[in-house]
C-alpha cells in the first residue's frame, strides 16, 4: 500500500524551509494576525474609545437615586450616576430591595450603595461589611474609632464609621429596613465611600447629608 | 469467522483511502507547534485570560472565597454530563481529545478573561454613557454579548485550524470543536456569576446563593453558549468552504442565527425593565428562542452527522468484503440507537447480546486503527482484526 493519506507536515509542526520567516511558518501568519486585530480591536480599541467618551449623567439638586421597594436617597449634586437609577429615570421600577445597586463618582471619590437581604441589625451590618474590607484590604486596613449611630431625616437610625486603607480614606454606613410593606424580607442598605482623603474630607457635608436622607417611603 | 478470509475490492480500497484523506480522521497531529504563529497566540491568549482573570478575582476574593470555591466545584460536576454528551455525539471519526481540551480552554479562559469581559465592559458603559444606565441596563446585554462573545470564542476555532487543518477538515468537526469552546465559555461565566451573585447578602450564605446561580445558569445553559457556538462553528467551517462543499452563504446564516439566537436569549432586560411591558412578550421570545435553536440543532446535527456516517461506512466497507465485520454491524457503528437496539433484538440470549455487544466496540477500536495507520494493514490494524474475531466467538483468547 503506497498511498496514504497526506500525514501532512501541517499538523505536526515541520515547515519547509522555503516558507520560513524568522523560523516561522508564513501561512500562519494571516490567521494568527487576524485573530490578534479583532482582539486588538475587541480589548485594547473599544476600551479605549470608552475612556474617551466622558460621563454626563451627573446629579442635579433634588435628584432621588431608588434602591427599590420605596428605599431611596437623596444624590449629592453633580456626581456621576454611573451605575444605578433615579426615581424619575424609565425602567427604574424594575429596582429589587433585595439586590440594587448605585455608584456615584466625583473627583476620585466613589460612593458604591447596595441594599440586599440582611436579617440582623444595622450595627451587625455594619461589622459584617468590615469584615469584608478586613479581609480584602488586609493589615492595610485601619478603622478610627468607634461606629457612631447616624439618625435620618425621616427618623431611621443607622451606623457609620470611618477608615484608612493604603493611603485612601473611606466610611462605611449601615442601614436596615424591617419586612414590611412594599419589603417582603428585611433589607440591608450599605454605603461604600472611598477616595483620597483630602478630597473625601471636602465632600463630608454632602455626604452626611446624603446618608441623613436615605428613607423607606411606606406604600411605595 | 477468522479474519481476513477474503480480500477487499480495489474500488472500496480506494474509497476507504480517499475518506480517510479527505476526513482528516486518525491523522498525526501535535498542538505544540512553536514554528506556528497561531500557536504563540494561543499561549498569549491563555496567559492573558488567567491574567485578567485574576485581576477581575482578587480585590473581592479574600471576602468571597467560599462563593468561588462552591462555584468551582458545583460547576465543575455540572460540567460532567455535558461533557460525556458532547463526547458521544463525537464518537464518529472523533475529533480527538488534545483538540477538545484546547477548545474548552481557550472557551473558559482566553475567549472570556483575555478578550469578551473587556470589551463587554467598555460597550456597556458606552451605552450608559450615551442613552442613560436605564437602557443600557435593558438593551446593553443583547446588543453587546452576542457580537463580542460570539467573536471571541470562534477564534479559539480560526487558531486550531491554522494549527490542525487536516484534522479539521469538516463542519462537523467545527461543530464539536465549538461546542467545547462554549462549554468552557459557559462554565466560567458561570462560576464567575455565581462568585458576582454571592455578594447580594453581603457575603452571608455564599452557598446558597451560588446554588441559586447553579439552578438558573444550569438550567439556561441548557441553551446557552455550548448550542450557540456549535451552530456558530459549523458556520464558520461551511464559510470558509473547509470541505469543499461550496455552501458558504449557508455558513454565513448559520453564523448570523447564532448571533441572533444570543440576542434574543440576552434580551430579557427589554421585557423585564417594562420596555414592553406585561409577561406575555418575555414569555413568547424565550419559547420561541427555544425552539428554533433547538430545532436548528437537531437539524444541523442531522446534516453534520451525514457525510460523518458514510465515511464510517466507507472505511469499514473493506472490512466486510474481507468477511471481518458483517453489514449489521457496520450500519451500528455508522448509525445511532435505532441500529444499535435493532442488532441487539435479533439476536437471542444475554451470552450472544454480551458477545455482539464487545464485537461493536470491537469494530469500533479497528476503525480507529485503520484511521490512524492511514489505512494500512499496520501491526495494530491487524491485531484489532484478531480481536474482532476473537471476541466473536465469544472472547477465548486466539
Amino acid at each position: 500500500m503506497t498511498e496514504s493519506p497526506s500525514a501532512s507536515a501541517a499538523d505536526t509542526g515541520w515547515v519547509p524551509v522555503d516558507r520560513r520567516w524568522l523560523g516561522l511558518d508564513k501561512r500562519s501568519f494571516g490567521p494568527a494576525l487576524f485573530v490578534l486585530a479583532v482582539v486588538i480591536v475587541l480589548a485594547g480599541v473599544i476600551p479605549a474609545v470608552n475612556n474617551a467618551i466622558s460621563w454626563t449623567n451627573q446629579t442635579k439638586a433634588g435628584d432621588v437615586i431608588d434602591m427599590g421597594g420605596g428605599i431611596t436617597f437623596a444624590a449629592p449634586e453633580g456626581w456621576t450616576l454611573t451605575d444605578g437609577y433615579r426615581t424619575t429615570d424609565h425602567g427604574a421600577n424594575s429596582v429589587s430591595p433585595r439586590n440594587s445597586t448605585a455608584v456615584l463618582a466625583n473627583g476620585g471619590v466613589r460612593i458604591e450603595v447596595k441594599g440586599g437581604a440582611w436579617p440582623g441589625t444595622a450595627g451587625a451590618l455594619l461589622s459584617q461589611l468590615n469584615d469584608n474590607l478586613t479581609r480584602n484590604e488586609g493589615s492595610s486596613l485601619k478603622v478610627e474609632g468607634a461606629p457612631v449611630s447616624i439618625t435620618t431625616d425621616a427618623g431611621d437610625t443607622g451606623v457609620t464609621e470611618t477608615y484608612q486603607s493604603g493611603g485612601r480614606a473611606g466610611r462605611l454606613a449601615a442601614f436596615t429596613f424591617p419586612a414590611g410593606g412594599p419589603l417582603s424580607g428585611p433589607i440591608g442598605l450599605a454605603f461604600t465611600i472611598a477616595g483620597p482623603g483630602t478630597t473625601l474630607a471636602q465632600y463630608e457635608p454632602e455626604i452626611d447629608t446624603m446618608l441623613r436622607s436615605v428613607s423607606l417611603k411606606a406604600g411605595a | 469467522m477468522s479474519p481476513a478470509t477474503e480480500d477487499a475490492s480495489p474500488e472500496s480500497k480506494q474509497r476507504q483511502l480517499e475518506v480517510l484523506r479527505h476526513s482528516g480522521w486518525g491523522v498525526p497531529f501535535r498542538i505544540f507547534q512553536p514554528r506556528n504563529l497561531c500557536f504563540w497566540v494561543l499561549v498569549l491568549g491563555y496567559i492573558g485570560g488567567v491574567t485578567v482573570a485574576l485581576q477581575v478575582i482578587r480585590p473581592t476574593a479574600p471576602a468571597y472565597s467560599s462563593a468561588l470555591g462552591y462555584g468551582v466545584v458545583l460547576f465543575a460536576i455540572y460540567a460532567v454530563p455535558w461533557w460525556l454528551y458532547l463526547s458521544h455525539l463525537n464518537r464518529y471519526t472523533t475529533v480527538p481529545h488534545k483538540i477538545i481540551f484546547t477548545a474548552f480552554a481557550w472557551g473558559f479562559l482566553a475567549a472570556p478573561f483575555w478578550i469578551a469581559i473587556r470589551a463587554n465592559d467598555a460597550i456597556l458603559t458606552i451605552y450608559a454613557k450615551a442613552f442613560g444606565n436605564a437602557w443600557a441596563s435593558a438593551w446593553g446585554p443583547a446588543l453587546t454579548a452576542p457580537f463580542t462573545e460570539e467573536t471571541a470564542k470562534m477564534l479559539g476555532l480560526v487558531l486550531l485550524l491554522s494549527l490542525v487543518p487536516q484534522v479539521l477538515r469538516t463542519p462537523f468537526d467545527g461543530f464539536v470543536t465549538g461546542a467545547f469552546i462554549g462549554l468552557g465559555f459557559q462554565i466560567s461565566e458561570d462560576i464567575l456569576y455565581g462568585f458576582q451573585g454571592a455578594t447580594a447578602q453581603f457575603g452571608l450564605n455564599q452557598g446558597a446563593l451560588v446554588g441559586q446561580t447553579l439552578v438558573a445558569r444550569g438550567l439556561a445553559g441548557l441553551f446557552s453558549h455550548t448550542m450557540f457556538s456549535a451552530i456558530y462553528c459549523a458556520g464558520l467551517m461551511w464559510l470558509l468552504n473547509r470541505d469543499g462543499s461550496d455552501h458558504r452563504l449557508r455558513g454565513l446564516g448559520l453564523m448570523a442565527l447564532a448571533t441572533i439566537f444570543h440576542l434574543t436569549w440576552d434580551s430579557g432586560g427589554v421585557y423585564f425593565n417594562h420596555v414592553l411591558p406585561g409577561a406575555g412578550p418575555a414569555i413568547l421570545n424565550y419559547v420561541l428562542t427555544i425552539v428554533l435553536s433547538v430545532v436548528t440543532i437537531r437539524l444541523l446535527l442531522r446534516t453534520v452527522r451525514q457525510d460523518e456516517r458514510g465515511w464510517v461506512r466507507d472505511v469499514l466497507q473493506p472490512e466486510v468484503e474481507r468477511g471481518v465485520l458483517t453489514p449489521a454491524e457496520v450500519d451500528v457503528l455508522s448509525g445511532g440507537r435505532k441500529q444499535r437496539r435493532q442488532l441487539l433484538h435479533s439476536v437471542h440470549g444475554h451470552h450472544t447480546r454480551q458477545i455482539v455487544k464487545h464485537v461493536i466496540t470491537a469494530a469500533e477500536d479497528l476503525a480507529t486503527q485503520i484511521a490512524y495507520a492511514c489505512g494500512r494493514d499496520t501491526d495494530a490494524v491487524i491485531h484489532a482484526r484478531t480481536e474482532v474475531a476473537r471476541v466473536r466467538t465469544g472472547g477465548g483468547r486466539g
